[in-house]
């Protein structure tokens, strides 16, 4: 009996944890991501691999790994349940892409670049129970 | 060694197609960095060690290729992919490929004497 409650108070303290951490964290996070976006708005990207330009150009890439939180997982597994959207973990995935982004946009900032041509975006789940997701961006920066 | 993920190096053009060259590296995590990103799993938010470990790996499969690449007498790869697949319990593989060409830069063209109208 003893050891079922302390399974539970374990349980509730992690899904507290996981709430407050967690939304605290995805909000700063957020944040962050707006006002980076806003100041490399100038870096414009397209996605045709046909495209060239006659400047100089070279690749440059950017990796992120971002985690759920234990709030995510437990009601990610209730979703599971019943199907249908993810929502929480929706935010999870688009929160690494915007930073691939962002940071691919940083990459090509420090080569001074303004445009990035043929970019790639993959995602990759890392780890064995799940909640770690990779994306990795890359493309070509020009200078121009 | 120049390197790019569309058709052509820009602002060069490709003299000669030489191979499809290829790099890979089968990496896994520590266990140190495990257990820290288990407790990263609690609170969420992004995996330092794993984003790091993970450029690492990529650079490697990198300069393998672009290893491959000079010894085939190549001066630039273009048509690279990157590909990463989880091949085993907390191993992963990153590949990547392109093709080895020889490339020259584009000199300042002669104004075109009869230009297109339109």
């Amino acid at each position: 009996m003893d050891a079922l409650i302390f399974k539970i108070a374990i349980f509730v303290i992690l899904f507290a944890i996981g709430w407050g951490f967690g939304r605290y964290t995805e909000r700063k996070h957020l944040n962050e991501l707006d006002e980076q976006e806003q100041r490399l708005a100038y870096i414009t990207l397209d996605n045709s691999r046909f495209k060239t330009s006659p400047y100089e150009g070279q690749l440059v890439s950017s990796n992120v790994v971002i985690s759920h939180d234990y709030f995510k997982y437990v009601i990610a597994n209730i979703e599971n349940f019943f199907g249908g959207r993810l929502t929480r973990y929706e935010s999870v995935v688009e929160r690494a892409r915007r930073e691939a982004i962002v940071r691919l946009k940083l990459e090509a900032e420090k080569m001074g670049a303004t445009h990035i041509m043929g970019l790639r975006l993959s995602t990759t789940e890392l780890g064995m129970q799940g909640g770690m997701v990779e994306v990795f961006a890359y493309g070509t920066a020009i200078q121009s | 060694m120049l390197l790019s993920n569309l058709e052509s190096v820009p602002g060069h053009t490709i003299l000669r197609q030489i191979d499809v060259v290829y790099g890979s590296t089968v990496r896994s995590k520590h266990v140190g960095r495990d257990l820290l990103a288990g407790l990263k799993n609690i609170v969420g938010g992004e995996l330092t060690a794993y984003t790091e470990l993970l450029e690492e790996s990529r650079q490697e499969a990198m300069s393998r290729m672009i290893e491959k690449a000079q010894s085939m007498g190549a001066n630039a790869v273009v048509g690279i992919r990157f590909s990463t697949s989880n091949i085993a319990q907390g191993a992963s593989e990153l590949f990547v490929y392109g093709t080895a060409v020889v490339v020259e830069a584009n000199t300042q063209k002669l104004p075109d004497p009869f230009p297109t109208q339109g």
